[in-house]
């Protein structure tokens, strides 16, 4: 059986994006595990971070390629065959990056649907369809607090909060906490922090070094804090270029630098470890 | 690999953690090197990784165990009757035939390879597959292969097996 964990923060630009789909892939390409990423977030980053250009205006033409496909649940117009009848469509939303690393894809029409109507909708779909085809599921969730975001932590077993060092992240932290402890206790659901994973590090920064020392000196973030960091270099962003997209080189562990593979492989040992996975 | 032992290797590498980071304190109990430590997780988290290897084996068994099982289980030397194909199928492989009686060999042995073809539970496929390979490249066996008791001899040496890991 899977485990479902999703990356979420509050805060946009900390990487929720670049830590989900590279540790998806590099679960996948270096430690075998069978991975599902499921991007939840109406921006859809994950989704033109994983898939060929091509692919992402397919998918903006047809939403039921994507997770908008299982979370839509408005009544068929008249004339149209109801879901049961049209059994044999099934969802044809899962893409294959690699053999071992598959993406669900998001779109922008996501913002369309009321899910506060059923928020278990996709930890359903994740039970009754995927569980048992993947080691694990990763979520890229919304930096919102609202109903995409809800969906995805209650299809959740576990989550990670990367942030950025700097003091705005810092805030959101408790804010975070607050948040997922409120829907814990709304929806009765277990949901375990894995980590907190620092993201575009610059050691050098005394910025650097007071956020951390803010976070250890707090036991029971200190407790989750990854030991493993995300380095700042520019080299990640330019990856996300459409030729290198193309060819599947942008991935940290493709881009052939031996820092940055070791950064990112050591970060999903760790992720490994605290998830047991 | 089995969960637990798989937990085992996590909570080994928990415990060098913390002895690594404990490392820098006054105390130096024990001291650890980090391009040690690395080395030790590198190799750990490849024998983790080893089950997946394992899945990917069996996928490629399957293909195997489908495209040669139809040639064995014709062999009337092997399997007399009917009823021996059924009782290989149920005993081992955990796949019923319904009204086996009323139909031919072909149909049988149909009926068992889509089910195979169809399995998806690589636990089930896994614990009849090693055996199996393990059963036909036996010496002993290879003598009494083409006795009329061929599936007795299996299931013996399936149940031993299975007792054995």
């Amino acid at each position: 059986m899977a485990k479902v964990v999703s990356f979420i923060n509050m805060k946009g630009g900390v990487g929720k994006t670049t830590l989900s789909v590279n540790i998806g892939y590099t679960l996948a390409k270096e430690f075998g595990k069978r991975v599902l990423l499921i991007d939840a977030d109406p921006q859809m980053n994950a989704t033109q971070y994983t898939l060929h250009e091509d692919l992402v205006y397919e998918i903006l033409d047809d939403p039921n390629k994507s997770i908008f496909g299982i979370l839509d649940n408005r009544t068929p117009l008249p004339g149209v065959l109801h879901r049961d009848e049209r059994g044999s469509q099934k969802f044809n939303g899962i893409f294959q990056i690699t053999n071992k690393f598959h993406v669900i894809p998001s779109n922008i029409r996501l913002m369309e649907l009321n899910l506060a109507l059923s928020p278990f909708k996709l930890r359903k779909y994740i039970k009754d369809n995927v569980n048992s085809s993947y080691d694990i599921i990763i979520i890229d969730s919304p930096p919102t607090i609202s109903s995409y975001t809800n969906i995805a932590l209650l299809a959740s077993q576990y989550y990670i909060v990367p942030m950025t060092t700097d003091y705005l992240s810092l805030v959101g932290l408790p804010i975070l906490e607050a948040y997922i402890s409120n829907l814990k206790q709304e929806f009765a659901i277990d949901l375990t922090a894995i980590g907190i994973i620092l993201n575009k590090v610059d050691t050098q920064l005394k910025m650097y070094q007071d956020v951390k020392q803010k976070i250890l000196a707090k036991t029971e973030w200190r407790q989750i804090l990854f030991n493993n960091e995300l380095l700042e270099r520019t080299m990640i962003g330019r990856a996300f270029l459409q030729e290198k997209i193309n060819a599947n080189q942008q991935y940290i562990i493709e881009l052939n630098n031996d820092e940055l593979k070791q950064n990112i492989i050591r970060i999903t040992q760790e992720f490994m470890q605290k998830g047991r996975i | 690999m089995h969960s637990e032992t798989k937990n085992a290797i996590y909570l080994l590498l928990d415990i060098l953690d913390s002895m690594s980071k404990s490392a820098g304190d006054s105390t130096k109990l024990i001291k650890i090197d980090q391009n040690t430590l690395h080395l030790i997780k590198n190799d750990l988290f490849s024998v983790i990784s080893q089950p997946d290897r394992l899945f990917e084996n069996i996928i490629e068994e399957k293909k195997n165990l489908i495209g040669i099982l139809p040639y064995v289980l014709m062999d009337k030397n092997k399997f007399p009757s009917n009823e021996n194909i059924v009782k290989l199928a149920e005993k081992s492989l955990n796949i019923s035939v319904p009204n086996w009686k009323n139909r031919s060999r072909n149909e049988i042995i149909g009926i068992i390879i889509s089910n195979i073809a169809e399995m998806d539970n690589n636990k089930d496929l896994s614990s009849f597959i090693y055996p199996w390979k393990s059963f036909i490249s036996d010496r002993n066996v290879q003598l009494n292969l083409n006795s009329s008791d061929f599936v007795d001899l299996w299931l013996k040496y399936f149940d031993n097996y299975k007792n054995n890991q």
